[in-house]
């Protein structure tokens, strides 16, 4: 009996007027939980981006500093005269925009090259059948266990032989594929529907037709990720570099960047400019690639 | 059009796999065959071969009198509907119809028309500037059929083309292919494991089974006269029912007992078939004075389904389960013993070790 009562109840009290202030105040107890639930979030996520990103923030604030506002007692996080002195010196000091260029053409280059190689030879993992292609595969993916500067010294050793020291060509050709790419690609082709594959051949594609046309078109999100990946890489190379390029006109940006820290011309303020001045780029790279990295294209391919 | 014969023609995987077995066939021009089996019975394979998809392992493939095992796909000039569709989804409904033509080379203003000319036979034209993704699966569908029949190819290759379609939009777009089939006059070799698309839509079926042709013929003669117990129990639906039974001297069938006589199958075991159609009840045999119904035999009802113009009667028959499509004028209910007539023309008789069918 009791239990009837109590459930029948709810039913009773329900006038128009009660039934609009039920409403108000479930309405107003959701938005109030949910705000919280809001507001925790964004603090929590707030206070790690600050943790992770304090010391770019930090770095961008010295960089705007006189050096002399740097190498006090007091606890400066925030220039109090900033200035654009630094960056004209880090400018003046050593041939910066030629560093950066030659970094924008190596990785550039690199990056195009990595792109068109290594979907050509995924695509020839994923949709072509041929005798030893997983054993091919497999030594594709062995070289990835091989460290870079185990080999580094016999890669000297040919490109010196072969007279390609400090060129464009001796920090780009070693780098035009790389097995990472190959995987990545080769990990998306396994999801793409194969009987669009099988179409296009009836339709009377050939096979590059088909790459340029319809392939690369829809996996446009991975050669987003895979270019902006590679181009990050490839901008902060520093041991290849290094050791095969000489001349200031071949120097690449990050060991450009190395020179404003020579004994006789010391000031972190420098340095940190020159350093913000060429983050930009990568930054900006990964800003706009970012998009691509999220989009997908594959709704309406099969059946969704 | 034109015609296709396939002799001897194997698909081998590696281990001395037969997916496909001695496939010997050949199709007329204007024909509408269908491959039908239960899956992995080397349909699609058989398909994906004459398509140029997958290697012929032994035999030959002809079109047209030129032996085609080594032609590449585009140059046999055929077109394929896939199962998911296979719309490209970078291009619009227009795009996808014209892409064949354009990479042939076709003039624009050629390409504009044969597209219009498709849509509105498949009444897409409202369609054209829309992405596939913006698309129901019938209009996908009908898109796919267009971009196939847009540059008028040699024959039609339809790997289930309907199966991803609900139930009342199969019915439907099985209507418009046998309508499109009969306005285009096309050669159409369509597998499918639906044996309902099969009977109605096909000019001659093909039933495989593990690679292996089973029977070549017209629906009709398919339906009445099965060369095996396999063929029997696919064609057909609800399935035929199966009854190992002994043979002895009995007056009553003339017919059997020339059968039984020619094959020597006296006091030795047959198999029975008959079809659910064929079992009468004692209400349905006023109906049909013209039924050669046999003795009656007394069954229990397990379980009836009323589908409105019929119903279905269940029962067991030595361990055997049985269906009678009966009319909906008796009133048997589960658990219920009632006496069924079989029709003694419409029985099959099988061998029981080849399950041959006895003729």
């Amino acid at each position: 009996m009791d239990t009837g009562s109590v459930s029948a109840q709810p039913m009773q009290i329900k006038s128009r007027a009660e039934l609009e202030e039920l409403h108000r105040v479930m309405n107003e107890k959701a938005k109030t939980k949910k705000q919280i639930r809001t507001g925790c979030r964004l603090l929590v996520n707030i206070v790690a981006a600050v943790i992770i990103l304090l010391p770019l923030l930090y770095a961008v604030s010295v960089a705007f500093m006189p050096s002399s506002e740097l190498f006090t007692l007091e606890m400066n996080l925030v220039p109090k005269n900033p200035t654009l002195e630094n960056f004209k010196q880090a400018i003046e000091n050593v041939p910066l925009f030629q560093f950066v260029m030659n970094s924008f053409l190596v990785a550039g280059t690199i990056t195009v090259g990595q792109i068109i190689t290594c979907s050509l030879a995924a695509f020839a993992f994923s949709f072509l059948q041929f005798k030893g292609k997983s054993v091919l595969f497999m030594l594709v993916m062995a070289t990835m266990m091989i460290p870079g500067e185990a080999t580094i010294i016999s890669n000297y050793l040919t490109v010196s032989s072969w007279g390609w020291l400090d060129t464009y060509q001796v920090l780009i050709v070693p780098y035009l594929t790389s097995a990472m790419g190959i995987f990545l690609f080769r990990q998306f082709y396994l999801t793409f529907p194969i009987s669009l594959y099988e179409s296009a051949k009836l339709d009377g594609c050939s096979n590059l037709t088909f790459i340029a046309r319809i392939l690369m078109p829809l996996t446009k999100s991975a050669i987003g990720a895979m270019g902006v990946y590679t181009f990050i890489n490839s901008w902060n190379m520093y041991m290849w570099p290094l050791l095969v390029t000489g001349s200031e006109a071949k120097r690449t940006v990050q060991i450009g960047i190395s020179m404003l820290n020579s004994v006789d011309a010391q000031s972190i303020t420098l340095m940190i400019a020159g350093v913000v001045l060429i983050i930009i780029p990568s930054i900006s790279i990964f800003i706009v690639g970012q998009k691509q990295l999220i989009r997908g294209m594959f709704s309406g391919a099969v059946k969704g | 059009m034109s015609t296709l014969a396939l002799h001897d023609v194997c698909k081998i995987y590696p281990g001395h796999h037969f997916a496909v077995k001695n496939f010997n066939l050949e199709v007329k021009d204007g024909e509408f065959i269908i491959f039908v089996g239960p899956s992995g019975c080397g349909k699609s394979t058989t398909l994906r071969m004459i398509a140029g998809l997958e290697e012929i392992s032994r035999g030959e493939l002809w079109i047209d009198g030129e032996l085609m095992n080594y032609v590449e796909p585009r140059e046999r000039n055929l077109s394929m509907v896939f199962q998911n569709y296979a719309l490209y989804p970078n291009m619009t409904v227009y795009k996808n119809l014209a892409y064949s033509l354009k990479i042939r080379k076709v003039p624009k203003t050629q390409i504009d028309k044969r597209v219009h000319t498709v849509a509105k036979i498949l009444e897409i034209e409202h369609l054209l500037d829309r992405y596939p993704n913006a698309l129901s699966g019938g209009q996908k569908q009908r898109v796919a059929i267009g971009s196939a029949i847009i540059r008028n190819p040699k024959m039609f290759l339809m790997d289930e083309p309907l199966s991803n379609l609900d139930a009342k939009l199969r019915a439907q777009m099985r209507v418009e292919l046998g309508k499109l089939h009969n306005e285009l006059g096309a050669t159409i070799i369509y597998v499918t494991h639906d044996q309902t698309e099969a009977m109605t839509l096909g000019t001659r079926i093909v039933v495989m089974k593990e690679g292996v042709i089973q029977q070549v013929d017209t629906p009709q003669m398919l339906y009445n006269h099965p060369v095996n117990k396999f063929v029997a129990g696919f064609i057909g639906s609800p399935a035929m029912n199966f009854l190992t039974a002994d043979v002895y001297e009995f007056r009553e069938n003339q017919e059997a007992q020339a059968l039984f006589k020619k094959h020597g199958y006296y006091k030795r075991k047959v198999i029975m078939g008959i079809r659910p159609e064929d079992i009468y009840t004692n209400e349905d045999l006023e109906d049909h004075p013209e039924v050669e119904a046999g003795k009656p035999v007394a069954v229990q009802i397990t379980a009836r389904e009323m589908l409105g113009v019929e119903v279905m009667l269940y029962f067991e028959l030595d361990g055997n389960q049985f269906c009678a499509r009966t009319s909906p004028k008796n009133e048997y209910q589960i658990g219920h013993i009632r006496n069924l007539y079989f029709d003694r023309r419409k029985i099959h008789f099988f061998d029981p070790d080849t399950e041959e069918a006895l003729s």
